[in-house]
């Protein structure tokens, strides 16, 4: 073993190392894709699924099989804020007229997740238990226009002055990797519900 | 042994890139499935709300449409919308629009139900030059065939339109825009001029006309009424100096069982007039034809006046009981007058009713000339009226502003939220649709 062949083996554990270096960065760029592309799916699916509740409940403001429960569908939306809404509906299309109430948590109520922005958001129907979903909302937005399409300023005066809604909603991933959170985001411009302005 | 090492390498690297990109695959085509799931239920929605609309005009232009819309290709999808009378006596009919995109379907149905002129808090064709100012509230429906002229800050809080538009009192919308809690909009809906036949015909079907009566009085004592009908009689007479006329009035007076003797609950007094009062119980409209006038001081000439002689209210009252089906109707060819009587002007009047006047208005009976009432028109219910009348004259103080009332009444209005979706029976329609109910859903094929 000549001096040629110690500096073949010191060459090839540099290289080696080298290659080395470059699979684990490799393999950890490669988990952080995967896995963040993969939280970009489930934030992605997540955020359709809240927008497909909020929609449907949303347009259904005012409405009520047995449409007398209702006589005066203006009077439907009960308090607005700019978190929180509840309204007058009918939930499951029964002609009994329910309580729906919208409303997002504190952060401090899901220190279970790594995400120091994401909370709950409650969907209460009438007076029971508030339930809760965890989607990953980190934004839950709500404006108010009245019928010159001018938006109401808060606190709100009269409900009844509320013709159209702009929904905003965020949903972020629980756990990043690294530091980068995974977003999705959503509006409904303008969100008319119909029996509103029925009568 | 080198080669087999890079082989390896090779084959390696390759199945991992393979699950991979396998896996960024599945993942960018879930992403799009995401997506275009949500654009095609968002499409299917749309289209069913467009052929929802496109239903509601066709019955707008045309109320007897029912032929509805098959397979129609609308926005790179399906539209097909079916027409359904829900309920033929009330000719209450729904509008049901299913809009397909894809694998997505979406229902929009539409309840629509004849518009009655009892939904309204207020209406009137002419507004006969008076403002809506400041402190005005309308807790309604609200229409005018004229224009709003607004003076200061009136508020509108149902749904309201007009036909002309908004006029500013004093040509500035800063100064006077008028305060609308729900929608507003233009529309034309005059008053139609079968209204008081329509009613009619209705009371000789299976109501109760008077005929040949020159005043009728009628008093609603909870399941009864005492009628009293007049008919005056004039007849030339011999004197010493030659002839004189006479008149004669008779009477006859009965209490009968109100279901019997109306069992439609129509009561029409034929070209005579008509004088309310009392308790009622069930749903009852009253009305009278004739060709009388108002003057220009509330005096009330000749037949198709209504004159509310005392209290008429319901006997469940709607605002402690919010299911009483107790509703009245008060329908007059020319105007409704509050009499100018003792009862009336001693503590006010209360009176529970749907209020319609297809030539005249709503006012009090010489109410220039009347002293000041000591109690004010509590009027729970709406009114529908060709010219706004007056009810009293009232002056305002040049420095305090203070408003004073000079003669006849003060007012308090209030809707009876009941009538945006109950009306009195065979209570004047607009001969058009309204819709009552919009219900969306959304599922997959």
């Amino acid at each position: 073993m000549g001096y040629s062949t110690i500096l073949d083996i010191i060459g090839s554990a540099i290289i080696g190392g080298l290659i080395m270096l470059i699979l684990f960065r490799m393999s950890d760029a490669a988990s952080q894709n995967t896995y963040n592309n993969s939280q970009e799916l489930v934030v992605q699916t997540n955020l359709t699924t809240l927008v497909g509740i909020l929609e449907n409940d949303f347009r259904r403001i005012g409405y009520c099989k047995l449409y007398n429960k209702i006589p005066i569908s203006n009077t439907a939306i009960i308090s607005a804020d700019s978190t929180s809404i509840s309204f007058l509906t009918d939930v499951n299309d029964t002609g009994d007229v329910d309580t729906l109430h919208y409303y997002v948590g504190p952060t401090s109520e899901l220190t279970s997740t790594p995400n120091p922005n994401d909370r709950l958001l409650y969907r209460v129907i009438n007076n029971e238990t508030p339930k809760s979903v965890n989607l990953g909302l980190t934004e839950f937005k709500l404006l108010y226009f009245d019928t010159w399409g001018d938006t109401l300023k808060f606190p709100i005066a009269t409900t009844k002055a509320i013709t159209s809604i702009q929904i905003s909603v965020q949903v972020e991933n629980a756990e990043a990797y690294g530091n980068e959170y995974v977003s999705a985001f959503w509006r409904q411009i303008r969100l008319a519900a119909r029996n509103l302005t029925n009568r | 042994m080198s080669g087999k090492a890079i082989l390896f390498l090779v084959v390696g690297f390759s199945l991992i890139f393979l699950v991979l990109g396998q896996n960024f695959g599945r993942i960018s085509t879930e992403g799009i499935d995401n997506s275009s799931n949500y654009f095609e239920r968002t499409v299917a929605h749309n289209i069913a709300s467009s052929g929802a609309n496109i239903g509601a005009n066709q019955i707008f232009l045309n109320p007897n449409w029912t032929a509805g819309l098959n397979n129609i290709s609308f926005d790179g999808g399906v539209l097909n919308v079916s027409v359904d009378i829900i309920d033929a006596f009330q000719n209450i009919r729904r509008v049901n629009s299913i809009g397909i995109f894809k694998d997505d379907t979406s229902i929009v149905q539409i309840t629509l139900q004849p518009s009655s002129f009892a939904q309204f808090a207020y209406f009137s064709e002419n507004e006969n030059g008076i403002n809506w100012i400041t402190g005005d509230t309308v807790g309604g429906r609200f229409h005018t065939q004229d224009f709003i002229t607004s003076d200061g800050h009136p508020v509108f809080i149902g749904k309201a339109t007009s036909y002309r538009g908004i006029k500013y009192a004093t040509g500035s919308k800063t100064a006077d825009s008028p305060i609308f809690d729900g929608t507003f909009g233009r529309d034309s809906i005059p008053i139609p001029s079968t209204s008081i036949s329509n009613l009619e015909n209705e009371a000789n079907i299976n109501g109760h006309t008077f005929t040949g009566n020159d005043t009728v009085s009628l008093t609603f004592i909870g399941d009864s009424i005492t009628y009293t009908t007049s008919t005056n009689t004039t007849t030339k007479v011999p004197t010493r100096w030659g002839w004189k006329y006479e008149t004669t009035t008779t009477r006859n007076t009965q209490t009968v069982l109100a279901s019997s003797f109306a069992p439609n609950g129509v009561i029409f007094a034929d070209n005579s007039v008509l004088r309310i009062k009392g308790q009622v119980s069930g749903q009852y409209t009253v009305g009278a034809s004739g060709t009388g006038y108002v003057d220009n001081y509330g005096g009330g000439h000749g037949t198709g006046i209504v004159y509310v002689d005392d209290n008429i209210t319901y006997t469940t009252d709607p605002r402690t009981n919010p299911n009483s089906t107790d509703l009245l109707g008060i329908v007059a060819e020319k105007s409704v007058l509050v009499a100018d009587n003792y009862a009336n002007l001693h503590d006010g009047v209360n009176i529970d009713a749907a209020i319609f006047c297809k030539d005249g208005g709503f006012g009090a009976e010489n109410f220039t000339s009347i002293a000041p009432a000591n109690g004010p028109i509590n009027l729970y219910g709406g009114i529908c009226q060709q010219t706004r009348q007056a009810v009293g004259l009232f002056s305002q103080n040049r420095w305090t502003h203070q408003i004073t009332i000079q003669s006849g009444y003060y007012k308090h209005y209030y809707y009876d939220p009941r009538l945006a979706t109950a009306s009195p029976p065979s209570y004047p329609a607009t001969g058009k649709f309204q819709i009552v109910s919009w219900y969306e859903s959304n599922s997959k094929l």
